[in-house]
């Protein structure tokens, strides 16, 4: 590596640390940060578009395991009341609308591709969106249950998804309500669940970037911005490169 | 102590391989003619001892190992910086010592966020930061993940600004979720880890002050 003739003046501190060696424990634990499968904490097959590994019983009591519910070992009523903290609208008060939160069914593609047209976002190439689906930790949807004016029976209204290392950190994206359905708590009540699903994992940091006209909304819900002037980034890249 | 940048010229060649796994960052001498190598790598074994000095020395509040073994595990890129002896297979060289991390978490294919950027205090000031960042950020686009992210403390936005991230782009604001009124079990009871709080997690703490 041949050297420059001018060089720069020391800037560097003393490695101090380095030079002193000493010896490693022979025992250590590695980790191997390659793409990972599915870390289960519990027997149940992790399915795609899932919430994710079910945790067990949390320190403040809630129970997230069916059949420790049926058991009677967690508390029903603890585990309703959490849910009730984190939900202002529950499930049957949807299902009385007609509509039904979906967390393992696939969502359908081009209804999605309609869905993201219609709400502004860019239509994406299917093929990616599979990949990046199938990448994604917890994804979340809207079924109409019933066909109405507003909706064939079946149709994908609304759509949220959450991307997260399953332990430290999650956030949020492409959350979608199409514009029929929009102003009654939808798009609130999937951000909850995908919100309830990743605190029952304790994942204790929760992300999003929100665009200006739904700051309010997401701030109604808990989110701050710019907490201690922690700022949200984006990499421009420079056209023409 | 002398330190070399390693020329452009040479950085290049690593630049235009495929996967950008393993590029040599910088060359110290020290006085006594030792030769270090600081080492990007992506997709290498981590120390996870390693880490937790490395995550002490700039400050960060201590988190659950499992938890960081796990955030590892599913994170879509790391990157570390190691300084190291020029041939560390050979016997004689002393261990590489970690010395910078970035991860990242994505989908894949449209989003991917940086966490964790930290680098030693020891050789913060150098331009390794910027490297690091800028070497993930490049292997990132590689890949067609054109919207990269990241959350980044008040002093270290100008450090981030001036590798081409851009604060609140077309008043996007970046938004953290804080529990109301009710710990999250964070899979400890450490003070305040149980709850979301951003400088546990953020870019800005491992890089200097001065950013």
């Amino acid at each position: 590596m041949a050297g420059s003739a001018a060089m720069p003046t020391s800037v560097a501190r003393p490695l101090k640390a380095f030079t002193t060696l000493q010896p490693r424990p022979t025992r250590r634990t590695r980790c191997a940060p390659e793409r990972p499968t599915a870390l289960n904490f519990s027997a149940k097959p992790h399915l795609r578009f899932s919430k994710g590994a079910s945790a067990p019983v949390s320190s403040d009591g809630i129970c997230t395991q069916k059949s420790q519910l049926l058991s009677g070992t967690g508390s029903l009523k603890d585990t309703t009341q959490a849910r009730e903290d984190l939900l202002t609208k529950s499930d049957e008060h949807f299902a009385e609308l007609g509509l039904a939160f979906e967390w393992s069914l696939a969502p359908n593609l081009d209804e999605l591709n309609d869905l993201f047209q219609r709400v502004g976002f860019p239509r994406r190439d299917k093929a990616k969106f599979a990949e990046a689906l199938s990448n994604t930790h917890c994804t979340v949807w809207v079924r109409a249950t019933r066909k109405s004016r507003m909706a064939r029976e079946g149709q994908l209204l609304a759509f949220a998804r959450a991307t997260s290392d399953k332990a430290l950190t999650a956030t949020i994206w492409d959350v979608a309500v199409t514009p029929g359905w929009q102003r009654i708590g939808l798009g609130r009540a999937l951000v909850e669940r995908l919100l309830e699903a990743l605190t029952s994992q304790g994942i204790p940091t929760i992300t999003l970037y929100a665009e200006p006209g739904v700051v309010g909304m997401y701030e109604k819900m808990g989110f701050v911005c710019d907490p201690q002037g922690v700022k949200g980034l984006a990499f421009q890249q420079k056209r023409g490169r | 102590m002398h330190d070399h940048v390693v020329p452009a010229s040479q950085r290049m060649a690593y630049y235009s391989s495929e996967s950008l796994d393993e590029v040599v960052l910088r060359k110290f001498t020290q006085s006594d003619g030792t030769v270090y190598n600081v080492v990007f790598r992506k997709g290498g074994p981590v120390d996870l001892d390693d880490l937790e000095q490395l995550c002490a020395k700039v400050g960060w509040p201590p988190r659950p190992s499992a938890k960081v073994r796990i955030a590892l595990a599913n994170s879509f890129m790391v990157g570390t910086l190691t300084l190291e002896a020029p041939d560390p297979g050979s016997p004689a060289a002393p261990p590489p010592r970690l010395v910078g991390l970035a991860r990242a978490t994505s989908d894949g294919v449209f989003n991917a966020t940086l966490w964790d950027v930290a680098v030693d205090p020891d050789l913060q000031n150098l331009g390794l930061g910027k490297a690091l960042v800028e070497t993930m950020v490049r292997a990132l686009l590689r890949l067609d993940i054109t919207n990269v992210t990241l959350f980044a403390d008040a002093h270290t936005i100008s450090f981030y600004s001036a590798l081409g991230f851009q604060p609140d782009p077309q008043g996007i604001k970046g938004m953290f979720w804080f529990v109301q009124g009710r710990a999250v079990d964070g899979g400890g009871a450490e003070e305040g880890w149980g709850r979301c709080t951003p400088e546990q997690t953020c870019c800005g703490p491992g890089l200097d002050q001065k950013g």
